[in-house]
């Protein structure tokens, strides 16, 4: 996996990485047992013959019951990671992920259940993304000339996603969760804590012709110097705006 | 010794000629039919992917343009699944092998067999012409709402796709109801379940799974053309995921109707390899029922990044990772089963042992993607290009070769080359593996599925040349496949009745069988009723 920039991607790193190592022990346990069993018992004359075993109570026993151990570890794993990643939500405190625009009373609750420095409204187009920044000047971006979005390290973000046409979905592997961006519909993605960089997103719902290019760069710097940033944009926003 | 004979009518003879493979309603030749059909679409399938590998060879390739690259590999995806692993499966082996293996003249309702056949081949041709002739259908198999409403997808090469679809799903269901009935109705004298063959077993399971699922996918796909020609809003209102639902209640179920028919060849093909029985067979036929119980209620693990919420990705996790249990016995079983044996290594017993080392990689990465988070990342990257691929290639197409080897002596009534076929099986083996090994690091690496193109600095070129350098490996595989059919064609040694010491009933009747199979409908006593005629008509272990 690509090297994790938030504690979210972090806890999917991790849980993949057990997931693995108990992968990898099945496999070669099954695939070393099938080799030896194919070179050992290879048919030495043309009269052997083999006591015919029917079956063994007892070993098919053991391995409905050991495998069905290990998927239940893996299941626990699961849950316990997806439980806490952030705007998941707990049993006790779910948060809707899925809203239809406009619905007030859900947008409340999920500007209630988790309390963010910035919000970002993130529109997915055939075939760019369009960034709306919720706070004071209301910066509006597009990727569709290479920029980047700009978010501030070590902050707790949430992204509202919505789409203008088709299904598109929000993919930066190594800042968190994947989810699709639906149209009509409102879904949040949070970005907790992350770790100044750059990093690549790429549209990962085929939407149509150009989807290979549907790409977006994240840029994730300090706070002060996010803060400078979002002055200047939102002056050169002003400026163009009062000159048309 | 009790047994029914029922005389051959001999204006039932069948016509020979052109006119004896059209007006046929014999299963034998319908099965054939189906074979042949699935194996053009196979190699057509298959050309289409050797374009896409060749234009992913590199970054930045400009062999085919996108909107080209995304119709090719809808129509690959599309073709392998419904004009080649389902019909030759299902309607080749099915309609060839199982009225045989239970004791039967035919399939309990002829007419309608040879009805599905036509009407698939139908699908096929429809789906075929429009993409030889253009405005093709590019939304990808997945035909997701709203990129295939007729705001997004206003080609007419959706709506021939769409009615392609419709048309090969009737066929299958069709055809899942004359197995049922076959099955349950024609079994010949003293076949009671536990003595029906492991393959016909699978085939029951398969077509309790077409009769459940292929309607759902129907309904859906003329919602979706009168949504597109007549105006109405099934998917163009609120309901987003209504599309997914629908689609993946058949979609999920549809990898068990490709591969359980091919776990049921390998059931039938190891014991006979191994000159052993069926290691814990009733537990094979538990676990494949289990599996076709359990293949429904796990859709929703395609869509836990479409925005369900937590409880129900909760529910669909655990349903998803439970099928690895039933699915895990069935390996071990098949080990077991050549443990202790007599291996006779020929290319149906490879072709076997190829299936249980690959499909063990797609099943185990089943589970690790069915862990939610972890699925927050490989969803719809390369990762599960690679996992449904060691499934449906490793598992399906290993199955298909290994029937194929198995059965082409009793169908053809010659012998193959088995070197040749030992040459097609090491090529596809290492090619299966060049191919789709390296995907699984793609995903992970960040690459999505569905795109026609990549920039040289994503770290993916190396990775993306060996997958390519393996597809044509493959191809390399088929032909030396093909030259072996040529080579049978041109055998003049005919084959035995019984050239592999087999179990079931089908090697007990003349290579190829006579026109309804059997002069004289044979009485089982045991699961291994061949065995039984070998050593001399009793059975000396028949019961433990
Ligand atoms: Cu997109
Ligand atoms: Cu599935």
């Amino acid at each position: 996996m690509l090297p994790p920039a938030t504690p979210d991607a972090q806890l999917i790193k991790n849980l993949y990485d057990v997931v693995f190592v108990l992968a990898v022990v099945t496999f070669v346990l099954v695939e070393v047992l099938l080799l030896v069993t194919a070179v050992r018992f290879r048919r030495k004359s043309a009269t052997d013959s083999p006591v015919p075993v029917h079956g063994n109570n007892l070993a098919e026993l053991g391995w409905t019951i050991v495998p069905a151990i290990v998927v239940a570890i893996v299941f626990w794993l699961s849950i316990d990671t997806a439980g806490k990643l952030t705007g998941h939500g707990s049993s006790n405190a779910p948060i809707t992920r899925i809203h239809a625009i406009g619905d007030k009373v859900a947008e409340r609750r999920v500007n209630e259940s988790a309390a963010v420095d910035l919000v970002v409204e993130i529109t997915g187009r055939q075939w760019f993304w369009t960034y709306t920044y919720k706070t004071a000047g209301g910066l509006v971006a597009d990727s569709n000339d290479g920029k980047a979005l700009v978010l501030p390290a070590g902050k707790s973000i949430r992204l509202d996603l919505t789409s203008a046409d088709v299904i598109h979905a929000w993919w930066v592997p190594q800042l968190g969760p994947m989810l699709y961006v639906n149209p009509g519909e409102r879904t949040a993605i949070f970005i907790q804590d992350a770790q100044p960089g750059e990093y690549i997103g790429q549209c990962n719902f085929f939407c149509g012709v150009r989807h290979a290019y549907m790409l977006n760069n994240i840029k994730i710097v300090p706070q002060e110097e996010f803060n400078a940033w979002y002055k200047g944009s939102v002056a050169a926003q002003e400026t163009v705006v009062a000159s048309r | 010794m009790a047994s029914i004979s029922i005389p051959v009518r001999s204006q039932d003879k069948a016509k020979s000629g052109l006119l004896g493979w059209l007006a046929t309603v014999d299963h034998k030749k319908v099965g054939l039919m189906y074979m042949v059909m699935a194996f053009v679409f196979f190699i057509g399938s298959g050309l289409l992917a050797l374009i896409i590998r060749t234009q992913l060879a590199a970054p930045g390739m400009t062999l085919v343009d996108p909107n080209t690259y995304n119709q090719i590999f809808t129509m690959h995806g599309t073709g392998m699944i419904f004009l080649f692993t389902i019909p030759m499966l299902v309607g080749g082996f099915g309609n060839y092998f199982l009225p045989i293996m239970i004791g039967a003249r035919d399939v309990a309702f002829p007419r309608l067999n040879a009805f599905s056949f036509w009407i698939t081949l139908g699908a096929g041709l429809v789906m075929s012409i429009a993409f030889l002739v253009g405005d093709r259908s590019a939304a990808a198999w997945t035909a997701y709402v709203p990129l295939s409403t007729s705001t997004y997808s206003p080609q007419s090469g959706m709506d021939i796709w769409l009615l392609g679809l419709i048309l090969a799903g009737i066929g299958s269901t069709l055809g899942a109801v004359n197995f049922m009935v076959t099955i349950f109705t024609m079994r010949a004298p003293g076949m009671t379940a536990w003595r029906i063959p492991m393959f016909v077993w699978a085939m029951a399971t398969t077509a309790v799974m077409v009769l459940l699922a292929t309607p759902v996918l129907t309904a859906a796909l003329v919602m979706l053309v009168a949504d597109r020609n007549f105006s109405t809003q099934f998917f163009t209102t609120s309901n987003a995921r209504l599309w997914q639902h629908m689609f993946w209640f058949y979609s999920h179920p549809a990898v068990y109707i490709m591969v359980l028919p091919a776990m049921g060849v390998v059931s039938e093909v190891l014991p006979v390899f191994s000159r052993k029985p069926l290691f814990g067979a009733k537990a094979v036929v538990i676990s494949t029922a289990l599996i076709g119980i359990l293949g429904f209620t796990t859709w929703v693990h395609h869509m836990f990044v479409s925005g369900v919420s937590p409880a129900i990705e909760r529910f669909f996790i655990f349903t998803t990772m439970v099928i690895a249990v039933p699915t895990g016995v069935k390996m071990f079983n098949w080990i077991f089963t050549m443990w202790g044996g007599s291996l006779n290594l020929k290319t149906p017993l490879l072709m076997c042992i190829g299936f249980l080392s690959t499909f063990v990689i797609g099943g185990i990465t089943g589970v690790i993607q069915a862990a939610g988070p972890v699925d927050s990342y490989l969803h719809n990257s390369y990762w599960v290009v690679a996992h449904f691929h060691y499934v449906l290639f490793g598992g399906s197409v290993f199955g298909i070769f290994a029937g194929l080897y198995y059965w082409a002596p009793k169908m053809v009534g010659r012998m193959f080359d088995d070197k040749l076929g030992k040459l097609h099986f090491v090529l596809m083996f290492f090619g299966f593996n060049l191919t789709f090994f390296p995907m699984h690091i793609l995903g992970l690496e960040g690459m999505p599925r569905r795109i026609a193109t990549y920039a040289g600095d994503r770290g993916w070129a190396a990775g993306n040349l060996v997958a390519t350098i393996g597809a044509f490996t493959i191809a390399l595989s088929i032909l030396v496949f093909i030259i072996n059919l040529v080579k049978i064609a041109r055998s003049k040694e005919a084959a035995p009745a019984d050239p592999w010491e087999g179990n079931t009933l089908e090697w007990m009747i003349p290579s190829p069988p006579p026109e309804y199979n059997f002069a004289v409908i044979p009485t089982v006593q045991s699961d291994r009723p061949a065995l039984d005629a070998r050593n001399g008509g009793v059975t000396p272990a028949a019961h433990h």
